[in-house]
């Protein structure tokens, strides 16, 4: 209060006092006054001074009411444009405290709400840009198509199957490379499947080459649940998938005839036996134990096939495992050799076989390594033709021995070579489609070698023949 | 007709199985021709006449059910009964054999050499019944 009050007051006394020092000299008359003036010179510009103190005084004192009156009447202008802003006023009086507080309070509100304001905003820029990179980092391919079939958002992964193309040049179909005139591509097409969702798996020709994409298109609904004519669509590469399930169920075919083929061959040569002794048929000794030879054998034959269907079965699951022990190299061979002799001999096929004076013991699994060659000589064997030739190669290296299998049989594409190894795969080739198999054999060779720390490879030339090698490490080189 | 006139064929590539059908077949008093492949069958259809066939569908070269389509193709054995033998039966496309390729039946691996007697006999009368009866009709639609 005394800040306000006392200034002015005292400010005003001086005036009034510089006022009547004034009227005095005036009423003293001009001599008076002169000899007052002579006298005391300093009588004439005191009134002014005072004056202007006092008016200064007034000045200063009033600029906090005149600032804050400002601010009332700009808080009424600036709330009709919504655009309030109040400032601190430079006074330590108590209701311009009050004030500032006021302005403080309300400042820090404001501040407040701005910054919750930024903050909103860049939490909705975070979430558009998280959900973007999120939809980008899709391994599948999704976009979003208008009324008019045009692509109005697509993802990375879609962009990569679009190969190139530019997304606003025509319809997602034709982008892709969809033959549309394929039976299943045609469901998309279909005008009156737009409001319904679908899902086909179409096969198309691209720069990688040929390859299955499974398309799903569903409408996109608004809010309100009204059906519009956009539509989501999400593409995946499902190439690998059918592949592995064509092999799957190539398997299942080749497995299924592996089977029933021995066991008709048991079934008939049982009930052949047992009907001739039943009805005291002249079925000699000997012709007997041909029958039991072939029943033995093709039980044989359907064990073999069990166990690789048992071991494919343990190699999927990583509990393969090996009872090594320490085996005469040379009888494994000689053995593995008896096996595979008569397949040779019955297409009469050259069978040459090169081993050193001298062969090492080997530690190794000896079933699943005579399994192995046995596997690897039987397929040269049968994918050679009448008369031509196999050769077995035993090559010794200081730390490895290697088995060379060769023969002069119809060759492998250099495309289908690398997949040879893989579980179920068989050659396209209808000279290999033509003979049985299940497509685990060399799978399983490959697994086993590998498990006693060796390598199995393959080169061949189509029509030229194949030589597959087995290095097996030696005993020393081990450990 | 004795089953001793009746000349089978049986075109099989695996030798035991080709064994197994000979024994039982001429056990059953047919006389039998075993082919190892659907080119050496066809040799044989040249030049001896077959009652019936019995054909593995699984053969090494032509399929059992391409040396089908040639037999029924062929003007001097397009009416021999057919019979096939099939370790694949969930391949093979069983009404198309039956109706386009009128095999007589399609028999699953593994099956009974003595049902596969059975069949094969039932096959032959009733194939020697519509020929007769064919012969039949033949006879009594020809002008007087």
């Amino acid at each position: 209060m005394p800040g306000r009050s006392l200034v002015p007051f005292c400010a005003c006394i001086a005036a009034a006092f510089a006022a009547l020092a004034g009227g005095m000299l005036w009423a003293a008359g001009p001599q008076h006054s002169s000899a007052i003036l002579a006298h005391w010179p300093w009588y004439v510009p005191l009134p002014l001074a005072l004056w202007s103190v006092a008016i200064a005084c007034w000045w200063w004192c009033g600029r906090a009411d005149r600032e804050l009156r400002q601010q009332l009447r700009g808080v009424v202008l600036a709330s009709r444009r919504n655009e309030l802003t109040l400032a601190p006023v430079a006074s330590n009086a108590v209701e311009f405290r009050g004030w500032n507080r006021l302005v403080d309070a309300l400042s820090a509100t404001q501040l407040q709400e701005g910054l919750q304001q930024r903050l909103a905003a860049a939490l909705e820029g975070f979430r558009q840009r998280k959900g973007e990179q999120i939809l980008n980092s899709l391994a599948d391919g999704l976009a979003v198509t208008d009324e008019a079939g045009r692509v109005t958002f697509a993802n990375e992964t879609m962009r990569a199957l679009l190969e190139g193309r530019n997304e606003n040049e025509g319809d997602l179909c034709t982008l892709l490379g969809v033959d549309a005139d394929e039976a299943q591509a045609s469901k998309l097409l279909d005008r009156q499947a737009l409001s319904r969702q679908v899902m086909v798996d179409v096969p198309r020709h691209s720069a990688a080459g040929e390859n299955v994409l499974r398309i799903a298109r569903q409408p996109l609904r608004s809010q309100q649940g009204e059906g519009t004519s956009s539509h989501v669509w999400l593409v995946r590469d499902v190439t690998q998938h059918v592949l592995a399930e064509r092999m799957r169920n190539e398997f299942v075919n080749s497995a299924t005839h592996e089977l029933r083929t021995p066991m008709a061959n048991i079934q008939a040569f049982a009930e052949t036996m047992a009907d001739a002794l039943l009805e005291d048929d002249d079925l000699d000794v000997e012709r007997q134990k041909e029958f039991c030879n072939i029943i033995n054998s093709e039980v044989s034959r359907l064990s073999r096939l069990i166990d690789d269907m048992l071991n494919i079965e343990s190699m999927a699951v990583g509990s393969l495992s090996l009872d090594v022990q320490e085996t005469n190299f040379e009888r494994l061979l000689l053995d593995t050799m008896a096996k595979v002799k008569p397949l040779m001999d019955q297409k009469d096929q050259v069978f040459e076989a090169k081993l050193p004076p001298k062969l090492p013991s080997l530690q190794v699994d000896k079933d699943k390594i005579a399994l192995t060659l046995v596997n690897l000589l039987g397929n040269a064997s049968k994918y050679t033709p009448q008369g031509g030739r196999v050769a077995l190669r035993i090559e010794l290296r200081t730390s490895d021995v290697l088995i060379h299998i060769a023969d002069s049989g119809i060759g492998i594409g250099k495309d289908e070579l690398p997949h040879v190894f893989e579980r179920f795969y068989r050659s396209r080739d209808p000279r290999v489609r033509s003979q049985t198999g299940t497509g685990l054999g060399l799978a399983l060779a490959y697994e086993i070698v590998r498990l006693h720390g060796g390598r199995l490879t393959a080169e061949s030339e189509l029509d030229k023949g194949s030589t597959f090698t087995v290095a097996l490490p030696l005993p020393q080189a081990t450990h | 007709m004795s089953n001793a006139a009746r000349l089978i064929l049986v075109v099989e590539d695996n030798t035991a199985m080709g064994l197994v059908l000979r024994l039982n077949l001429e056990r059953a008093g047919y006389e039998v021709a075993v082919a190892g492949s659907a080119e050496e069958a066809w040799q044989l259809l040249e030049t001896q006449n077959f009652h019936l066939a019995v054909i593995d569908h699984y053969l090494p070269g032509m399929h059992g059910s391409e040396l089908c389509a040639k037999i029924r193709q062929h003007d001097g054995l397009h009416g021999m009964p057919l019979m096939m033998l099939t370790a694949k039966k969930l391949e093979l496309k069983v009404d198309q054999l039956l109706n386009d390729l009128r095999v007589w039946k399609v028999i699953p691996k593994p099956f009974s050499p003595s049902a596969l007697m059975r069949w094969i006999h039932e096959c032959l009368c009733e194939h020697e019944l519509a020929v007769a009866k064919e012969s039949e009709l033949a006879t009594t639609s020809l002008p007087r």
